[in-house]
Order: structure tokens, then C-alpha cells, then sequence
């Protein structure tokens, strides 16, 4: 796993990938991940082998700099064609050097967005910290925004402002810093959960309940950012607390437009509690003071009901810097209300969790009770293991030993299960994805969600959302048709996305089912030819085809298959589920729509293995990695060249890794024929380590080397049953360094 | 040699007087700063890790935590010697590469806690080459014996960076 440690510029530049996927027009926290990513990619030292990647990310930087200024144009096709540059350099990067027809492809693309190269160079300094440099203008001066781009009925939503002026707020709330950290991590909690209940409300707009729902955190974040003075916060949150209560007490309708200025409210106040999380982290020189006037008056204009367009409309069209709009609500923009007919976005789940009583636990406290009672089992088993203790022929010794297993047993399950948390809330941010792609596409979509309670290990819901995001996105933008020409063929006007979890043999599975158009494969099979994957002549299963789709470099630079995105391809996907040690594939049927399936392990501190012995040292071997083992036969092994190993299995010669040599320990057989040869797989390239003995299959705990890390070969240790450590083989490493010392340390000593 | 001295003490915060744990390593005697101390354990079995520095003697199991060992005397460069009764395991806090961990030292054998007021600790000569003197905060006298007082943030924290380059 030491490659996961490193970046490289491939995963750098995937990361890039995954990250431009993820920006919206309006949200420059996003952008501003992907200018740091940038600079990490022109400060690797690998890139000074690759100077037209070098050109083409410093290039990339630029153009981002310049929409965060407002000189380009923040609009999602700029976006796209980012991420088609991206793909680009990806391609570039893959081939190792320079590619001229990707080159040109990327400065076309860039101008495309608007961007010169050499007109008017932006350092990258000044664009990583680009909000605050950027040139407001006082709002009062400029007349009212453009008109919102026509037909789509979208709007956008005012742009996190912030002002170059004195902050108005002095900097006294970061006096309590314990407490500044509480209300970030409450508050955070706070909006999403207030984002879940509006999506609810949308759909049953008269239960009086959700509003209170709402309501109630809107005056917690109230009152406690009035208590930390947060000014900018309080007022946003008291305005809408106002509009709440009306819509409580009856004075005022629920509808579309409180639910839009609500979640527009809520993403608002995400932004300047990120900003507060980062002056946490790095000091109150990164604190921003956002302009809240334009959702104030928002706020306001909905209260009393002619709020019809948000304060400010879709950045200016051109590339020129266009004043940002004033904050006054326009009433004139659409004469139609912004939001969909009800009932045209996604039906959230209307069940209610029964949410038991609760405490917070600090994680390293978690740790610590997990560590210890995986200790207290070893140490059973050691006390029941010695011969002494053996030798006592007491029932009752016999039957308190019984209890005691099952004691510590029940007690190791729980302090496991306290790891896992249900994924249920990482699926509740996928309905607001939905809802919000749906619009923008104007698709009708209907996400429907099963088994949110399955749990998942804790460490993983992070690395899960990214992936999960991106598929949901490639069924909704690419899966479902719109809704005309799924009347054509005979389907229901709105398209349905299934967002499906269960526990299923020791793997969490979850499946993302669309009812859309499915894969194309005759094109797939024809990218594939083209690209000499498969040959003409070759009969190729609909499923392996359409699993080509995961391969790098398959789906990215050109829109070939129905599944390819801004530029990103499925490659992604399939490396974040493997880099938590699951598999994905996809099912697809054409006409009738696509199955993906992520088939994850419960836990990433659990792995299966097998434990091989070599001389007195015993190492542990991952079982999925693992074909099968065997004794080999002298007819089957063979020597090139006096120095590669090879061993015939099946018909298929395989290369041979000692592993005694790899890590210099003494082995009790150094004859081939005498020791066990177990044959793995990884990436595709099959190897047989050769071990002295199998000693047995077990589930072991993934524990980290103490400062030891990044060891080729050794990914992790972990606590034998006798109490001594055991290393875990890092196949990766074991496959890589092997290929790299063939040539010397195979001195043919057989 | 007076503003060397005050040197070592602002870069490390540790070079004056304090309660200090002294060992053996052969005929000399160490000690290193109490609080940096964490415990002290017999020798164990000890998992050999590979592609490691020969001073990296493994790792063991402390209650559940993996921990890597440094063997001094190799680390020191001095002859091995076989384990004995008396052989000890000093668990320390240092400053490795990516923060706060835990690393055991293989030492002959644990003396005992000294107090070492501040004028009893001068800092140390000039070796040349043949000895790391960057290593140690000063010499101490107690008794009229020399204690060498190691920065153990030096000798373990700076060893296991050294570890990962050498890798790399």
C-alpha cells in the first residue's frame, strides 16, 4: 500500500479529476481545493521530467485563477471543459511525454473558456487565495443583474461574497477557541441536517412538524453564533428563523420558494463555517468576511412573498469582469417561479429514523477501547494455550473458561460495531444531488434509497462519497433520457435512480440502478478495437465489454460511451473502491438501463489472510489476492537465463519471488520442490511467492508500524495469536521491487 | 562554550537540570530526560522488519500498539552483545516524521532516576568526527561519574526519518 501513500502525479491529477467533477457554478470552496491541487502537481519532483504537463497544469491554474477573479466566465460549460482538459493531461501523463495533438486539444479547450496564453499572467499565489483579492465593487453602484440564461428557468445562486473593506466583525470569537470548534462541528451538523428536512418538506409541504425541524436548528446556530459573536452568521440565521416562524404560524405559504432560499441559506452559511474551520486550522489570517446582504435581502424579499429571482443572477457572459449584481431582489429576472412544479424533484425517504439515545465518544478513545479488548482476547487464548493451564482437568476451570470466551467474544463484537456507523447519511446527500442535477438537466428523476441503515466502517464513509457522487451523476446526466423521449419509448415520464446497500457475505454492497438507456456497447466494442483491446475477430461477452468502461484512459477524452462525464473517467471510480479494497462492476442492458455494484469490505481495520511461514519469521498474505498455493513439481520449474524463476502452473509461466531473499530472513528449504509456492495476483500480473509453509487462514487487525512506514512489501503489522507481531505483505510493493531486482538478486542458487 | 551551552538549551528545551533516567550501554553510562520517558519493559520477541536500517532491530507488541525498536548499540556503533536478564526496552515519545510516536530503545541495562541540577551539566566537547555529538544535550557529573545526556529526539525521532530516505 505504499503507493497509496505517495502521490504520484497520476493520482494527483485523477484527484484533479474527481475534484472538477465535483464543482458547482457559485462555489468557490471546490475551485479553491483544486488551485492547491495544481500547485502540489507543479511542486512534484517527477513533473520536471514532464514539462508539457508542467505547461499545461501551470496553464490550468491560470484559467481557474482567472474565474475565481471573475475575468472568465464561472459557468458549469467552463467547468466542463476543464475537466475535458484534465482528461487531457491525464492522457498526456499516461503517455510519458509529449503528446501534440492532446497538447493542442487542451489550449483549444482553454480557448474555448476565454483564456490567452500570455495575455496578463496570474501568479498561482494570487489565485490560491482568491476570494479575498478579489475586486468588489460596492453593489449600490451597479444597476440590476442581467437576466438568469434563458429557457432553463435555473437560477443560480449568489456567489459566497466577501469584502475587501475593514471587516465589520472584529475578531473576538476566536477568544474561546474550544468553543469556536464546538459550534463549527455542531453547526455543520446542524445544516445538514436541516438540508435532509427541507428536501422532506418539499414533498409533504404541510406537515407542521419538519418546519419545526427546521426551525429549531436555525435558532441553535442563532444562538450561539450571537453568543461567539459571529454577527454575519446570527443576522443570516435570525432573517431566516423569521421566515420559518411565519411559515409556522401560517402567516406565509410554504413553497418552492422558501425551500430554495432555505437550502440556498444553508449552503451559504456551510461556506463561511468552512471558512471559520479553516481559521481554526491555519490562523485568522485566512478569515474571510462574506457580504450576507444579497441573502439577507433574499430572505427578506421571500418574507414577504415577491422573492421570485435570487438577489443576483448568472455571473456576466462575458469574459470582461462584469460587476457582481447588486444585492437588491429583482423581482423582475423570470416572471415564473425558479423551482420545479412540486413533486418533479426527487421523493425523499418519508420513513423517520428511530434515532435511539446517543453519546459523543472522542475516536482516540474508540481506538483505545478497541485496541485494548483485542489485547484481552489475544491474551485469553494465550492463557488457555499454555500447557499448564491445559493440564487441569477441572470442569469447572473448564466451564469458566467457556463463559469467558464468550464473554470477551460478545465484548470484542461491540467495541467493533462501535466503529460502524449507518451509511445513511452519505446517501441523504445524494438526494439533494439529485434534485439539483435533475433541475439543471431538466430530467425528472426519482431517487429511491434502500438499506440506509447498513453500516459501514467509520473511516470509510469519506473515501465512499466521492465515487458515489460521480455515479450518481453519470446516471442522472448520461443514464436517464429526458423525459420526452422516455415517453417515445414507451417509459414513465420520470426516470428512476435506486440507491441500494446491503450486508452480503462479509462485503457491503451497494448498487446504483438507473431505468435510462444503458450502455452503448457497440460503441464501447468499437473504442475498444480501436484503441487494440480487443480484435476484431474476438467474441467478447456484453459484461466484459461493458466492464471495459473502468479501464483508464477508456471513457476520458472523447464522449464515447453514454457513461462519460466532464472528461472523468470510470477509472476514478474503480481506483477509490479499490484503494478501500473493493471491487466494482457494472450490469447493463440496453434500452433498459444500467446496475453499478461497489462491493466493499465491513471494515477497513479487518483483513483476511493467510499466514505463511518463512524460516522463523511469519507474514500474512491478503486471501483475495491470493489464486491458490501449491507444491511445485521439478518439470515445472524453470530457470531464464540462469537467473529469472520461472514456475509453469496451468499452462501460464509464472515469474518466481523468493520471498526469503526479498527480505533477507534464513528459510528452511531453499529448493523449490521442497517449499510452497503461493500464487497471487495483482494488477493483472501473477507472481509465485515462494514461503516455506502454510500456517493457516485467519481475520486479522490492520495495525500501523509505530514510525516505521512506507517499508516495500510490508503494508501494515499485526498482533499474532501467540502476541508477537506479524508482518502483512504489501503485494504492490512485493510485485514492484521484485521486477526491479531481478536481474541481481536472483543469483540461481538452486 | 557558555553560549553553546544556552544554544542547546533553547533548541531543545531539555538540556538543564530535571530528573533524569540513566542505562548502561558497555562500560558507558546514558540518560535522557525523565519526561520523555513512557516505560520500561523487559526484552520480548521482536519481529524483524526488512528493507530497514540494521539499528532497527523490529517490531513488538506493547498492549495491542506496534512499536519499532532501535537497538542503541548498533545504533552507536558499537559490538552487539547477547541478551540477558538484565537486557531492557525503554519506551520513549519522539518526534518522528509524521508526529508524536513511540519507539523502544535496546539497552544493556536501566540504572536509575537521577536529579541533575543545572551546574552539574556542561556541554559537550568537541569529538571531531568520532562521535555524533549533535546527539547529546551535555555531560553530566554525578558522583564524579559522567552520565552522556542524549537528546532522544535526535537519536530515535531523526533515525527514523533517516529510515524513510534511505528507503526512498
Amino acid at each position: 500500500m505504499a503507493e497509496d501513500t505517495k502521490p504520484t502525479l497520476t493520482a494527483q491529477l485523477d484527484e484533479m479529476a474527481l475534484k472538477i467533477m465535483l464543482v458547482e457554478p457559485g462555489d468557490l470552496s471546490v475551485v479553491g481545493e483544486l488551485v492547491v491541487l495544481i500547485e502540489g502537481l507543479l511542486a512534484m519532483p517527477e513533473i520536471a521530467s514532464q514539462p508539457a504537463l508542467a505547461k499545461m497544469a501551470a496553464a490550468l491554474g491560470e484559467v481557474i485563477g482567472k474565474i475565481v477573479m471573475a475575468e472568465l466566465e464561472d459557468s458549469a460549460e467552463n467547468y466542463e471543459r476543464l475537466g475535458q482538459g484534465i482528461g487531457l493531461m491525464q492522457e498526456v501523463c499516461r503517455k510519458q511525454g509529449a503528446d501534440e495533438a492532446a497538447e493542442n486539444n487542451f489550449h483549444t479547450l482553454l480557448g474555448l473558456i476565454g483564456y490567452l496564453p500570455g495575455a496578463g499572467h496570474h501568479k498561482l499565489e494570487t489565485a490560491s487565495e482568491p476570494p479575498a483579492n478579489r475586486p468588489e465593487p460596492p453593489p449600490a453602484d451597479h444597476p440590476a443583474p442581467p437576466a438568469p440564461a434563458a429557457g432553463t428557468g435555473e437560477t443560480l445562486p449568489p456567489r459566497p461574497r466577501i469584502l475587501e473593506s475593514p471587516p465589520v466583525e472584529t475578531m473576538d470569537f476566536l477568544q474561546d477557541l474550544e468553543l469556536l470548534t464546538g459550534f463549527v462541528g455542531e453547526t455543520l451538523e446542524h445544516l445538514e441536517s436541516i438540508e435532509v428536512n427541507v428536501l422532506e418538506l418539499e414533498d409533504n409541504p404541510g406537515d407542521l412538524e419538519i418546519v419545526n425541524k427546521i426551525f429549531r436548528p436555525f435558532h441553535t446556530i442563532k444562538g450561539v453564533a450571537g453568543f461567539l459573536n459571529l454577527k454575519s452568521i446570527q443576522k443570516l440565521a435570525h432573517s431566516t428563523e423569521n421566515l420559518l416562524d411565519d411559515v409556522r404560524n401560517g402567516s406565509r405559504p410554504m413553497d418552492a420558494q422558501v425551500v430554495e432560499v432555505v437550502l440556498k441559506v444553508g449552503d451559504f452559511l456551510k461556506t463561511m463555517v468552512d471558512n471559520l474551520s479553516l481559521v481554526l486550522k491555519e490562523g485568522p489570517e485566512r478569515y474571510l468576511n462574506y457580504d450576507i446582504s444579497g441573502h439577507l435581502a433574499w430572505v427578506e424579499a421571500v418574507r414577504v412573498g415577491q422573492g421570485q429571482a435570487p438577489p443576483a443572477a448568472v455571473p456576466a457572459p462575458s469574459p470582461t469582469p462584469e460587476p457582481a449584481a447588486a444585492p437588491a431582489p429583482v423581482a423582475a429576472a423570470e416572471a415564473e417561479s425558479p423551482s420545479p412544479p412540486a413533486g418533479k424533484g426527487p421523493a425523499a425517504p418519508s420513513q423517520k429514523a428511530a434515532v435511539g439515545d446517543s453519546i459523543k465518544v472522542d475516536v482516540e478513545k474508540l481506538d483505545g477501547l478497541v485496541n485494548a479488548v483485542g489485547e484481552l482476547v489475544i491474551m485469553q487464548a494465550m492463557i488457555r494455550a499454555n500447557p499448564r493451564i491445559g493440564a487441569i482437568s477441572d470442569p469447572k476451570l473448564i466451564k469458566d473458561f467457556a463463559q469467558l470466551g464468550r464473554i470477551t467474544t460478545e465484548l470484542q463484537k461491540t467495541a467493533m460495531s462501535m466503529r460502524m456507523v449507518p451509511i445513511r447519511q452519505t446517501f441523504q446527500k445524494m438526494i439533494r444531488l439529485v434534485r439539483d442535477l435533475s433541475k439543471k438537466t431538466g430530467k425528472e428523476v426519482n431517487l429511491v434509497m434502500e438499506g440506509e441503515e447498513t453500516e459501514i466502517d467509520r473511516n470509510m464513509v469519506d473515501s465512499i462519497y466521492d465515487p458515489l457522487v460521480h455515479m450518481i451523476r453519470n446516471s442522472v446526466d448520461h443514464g436517464v433520457q429526458p423525459p420526452a423521449e422516455r415517453e417515445g419509448q414507451g417509459k414513465p415520464r420520470t426516470g428512476t435512480v435506486n440507491l441500494r446497500a446491503y450486508q452480503k457475505g462479509g462485503n457491503m454492497v451497494i448498487e446504483i440502478e438507473d431505468d435510462g438507456q444503458g450502455l452503448n456497447t457497440d460503441k464501447i466494442r468499437r473504442k475498444a478495437i480501436e484503441r487494440g483491446l480487443i480484435q476484431e475477430s474476438d467474441k467478447v461477452s456484453a459484461y466484459d465489454l461493458h466492464n471495459l468502461i473502468f479501464l483508464p484512459g477508456f471513457s476520458t477524452a472523447d464522449k464515447i460511451t453514454d457513461v462519460s462525464g466532464r472528461g472523468v473517467g470510470m477509472d476514478v471510480v474503480k481506483k477509490a473502491v479499490e484503494k478501500l479494497r473493493g471491487k466494482v462492476e457494472v450490469l447493463s442492458e440496453p434500452g433498459k438501463g444500467s446496475l453499478f455494484v461497489i462491493r466493499l469490505p465491513l471494515t477497513l481495520a479487518i483483513i483476511d489472510g493467510i499466514i505463511v511461514r518463512v524460516g522463523a519469521e511469519r507474514y500474512i498474505i491478503p486471501t483475495t489476492a491470493i489464486q491458490e498455493s501449491l507444491k511445485p513439481l521439478k518439470e515445472n520449474y524453470n530457470t531464464v537465463q540462469g537467473r529469472g524463476e520461472t514456475l509453469l502452473v496451468r499452462g501460464t509461466v509464472l515469474p518466481i519471488i523468493r520471498l526469503y531473499q526479498l527480505f533477507r530472513v534464513e528459510p528452511t528449504y531453499s529448493d523449490p520442490c521442497q517449499a510452497i509456492m503461493v500464487v497471487v495476483e495483482y494488477e493483472g500480473r501473477q507472481r509465485a511467492i515462494m514461503v516455506d509453509e502454510l500456517l493457516g487462514k485467519q481475520e486479522v487487525v490492520i495495525k500501523n508500524l509505530g514510525g516505521l512506514s512506507d517499508i516495500p512489501g510490508v503494508a501494515g503489522g499485526t498482533i499474532l495469536g501467540d502476541g508477537r507481531v506479524g508482518l502483512i505483505l504489501d503485494l504492490a510493493g512485493i510485485v514492484q521491487s521484485h521486477s526491479g531486482h531481478l536481474s541481481t538478486d536472483n543469483g540461481g542458487d538452486f | 562554550m557558555g553560549a553553546a551551552a544556552q544554544a542547546v538549551d533553547i533548541s531543545s528545551g531539555q538540556g538543564m537540570g530535571g530528573k533524569y533516567l540513566t542505562f548502561a550501554l558497555g562500560a558507558e553510562e546514558y540518560g535522557i530526560i525523565i519526561t520523555k520517558v513512557r516505560e520500561i519493559i523487559g526484552i520480548m520477541e521482536i519481529t524483524a522488519v526488512p528493507h530497514t536500517p540494521d539499528f532497527i532491530k523490529g517490531v513488538i507488541n506493547l498492549r495491542g500498539r506496534v512499536i519499532p525498536i532501535v537497538e542503541l548499540r548498533v545504533k552507536f556503533g558499537m559490538e552487539l552483545k547477547p541478551y540477558d536478564d538484565r537486557t531492557c526496552i525503554i519506551v520513549v515519545d519522539v518526534v518522528g516524521p509524521s508526529g508524536m510516536v513511540q519507539v523502544g530503545m535496546l539497552v544493556d541495562s536501566v540504572s536509575e532516576v537521577v536529579n541533575m541540577a543545572a551546574q552539574d551539566i556542561e556541554s559537550p566537547p568537541d569529538f571531531g568526527a568520532a562521535a555524533h555529538a549533535d546527539n547529546i544535550v551535555g555531560l553530566g557529573k554525578i558522583k564524579g561519574k559522567l552520565k552522556i545526556l542524549l537528546d532522544v529526539d535526535k537519536v530515535i525521532g531523526h533515525s527514523l526519518a533517516a529510515t524513510l530516505t534511505e528507503i526512498a
